[in-house]
């Protein structure tokens, strides 16, 4: 595998205009057992800051900040951390809380949730 | 004996001193004559014969002599200069012959290097996978290269 392309190939698939980028970093990116990847995979879904892209990061078990790496996971509460406009993720954390079916999901947006009010 | 007067005593050792001193300023007037330039070295002082030329007799020998031995030591300078040329551009020749053969041997051992380790044909477009070049690529393009890199992991 040639690092520099695989990153570059992700970083232009989080700059792409195209949803269907979003479904490519989620099939390959996160689904991927390098843990190089699933940490730039995750770094570049946040940073589109969009609905669907902060929910794979967010939502899913194993994937983004449910990640079982802490390296990956702690990779994308940074991130989400660094986000300018906060509002989208809060608003996915939130619901997260309330609806998820898993208790480590949901401690762990609650958790993610606290670290962002307070950086705020 | 003699009586001796202080003052005589006196006088006598002063036309001594004066006569001593007459005597010194002698000697120091024939040693600057044998050296005009008043040098010295180390508190020796240089001779006359340091600054002579050395070929003093060659005043004598006619004219004509004078002449013929000055094209001689002429066209000697001129044989020395030659030489000296020659040798200089033969030698800024084979600096210039070893400097290209060694440009050659280590652009052929590093053509050679790069065929051993690649095995395959060097890519010359360096832009091919910056960022800005694959934004423009569709998404499909993007996961079947993206599907391509990760396959060997």
């Amino acid at each position: 595998m040639n690092t520099r392309k695989v990153k570059n190939i992700i970083e232009a698939l989080g700059k792409h205009k195209d949803d269907e980028s979003i479904q490519i970093l989620n099939e390959l990116g996160t689904n991927c057992p390098i843990d190089e990847v699933r940490e730039l995979t995750s770094k570049a879904l946040i940073k589109k800051n969009t609905h669907n892209a902060l929910e794979i990061m967010i939502v899913n078990k194993g994937k983004g900040i449910n990640d079982l790496s802490a390296r990956v996971a702690m990779c994308a509460i940074n991130e989400l951390l660094a986000l300018k406009d906060k509002t989208e993720a809060l608003k996915i954390l939130e619901d997260t809380i309330n609806l998820h079916s898993e208790k480590e999901v949901q401690d762990t947006a609650r958790s993610v949730k606290a670290l962002m009010s307070f950086s705020s | 004996m003699q009586k001796i007067s202080p003052l005589r005593s006196s006088i006598e050792a002063f036309n001594k001193f004066k006569a001593l001193r007459a005597g010194k300023n002698t000697n120091d007037e024939q040693k600057t004559q044998t050296n005009p330039f008043g040098i010295a070295f180390k508190g020796t002082v240089i001779q006359m014969d340091v600054f002579e030329k050395t070929n003093n007799g060659d005043n004598t020998t006619s004219t004509h002599g004078t002449i013929k031995e000055k094209l001689q030591n002429a066209s000697k300078l001129l044989t020395s200069t030659w030489v000296g040329t020659i040798n200089k551009f033969s030698s800024v020749k084979n600096n210039v012959i070893a400097f290209g053969n060694k440009i050659k041997d280590n652009t052929v051992a590093t053509y050679k290097k790069v065929q051993e380790i690649a095995n395959t044909p060097v890519e010359l477009n360096p832009f091919k996978y910056s960022v800005s070049r694959l934004q423009t690529l569709s998404t499909g393009e993007l996961r079947t290269m993206l599907a391509n890199e990760l396959q060997g992991a």
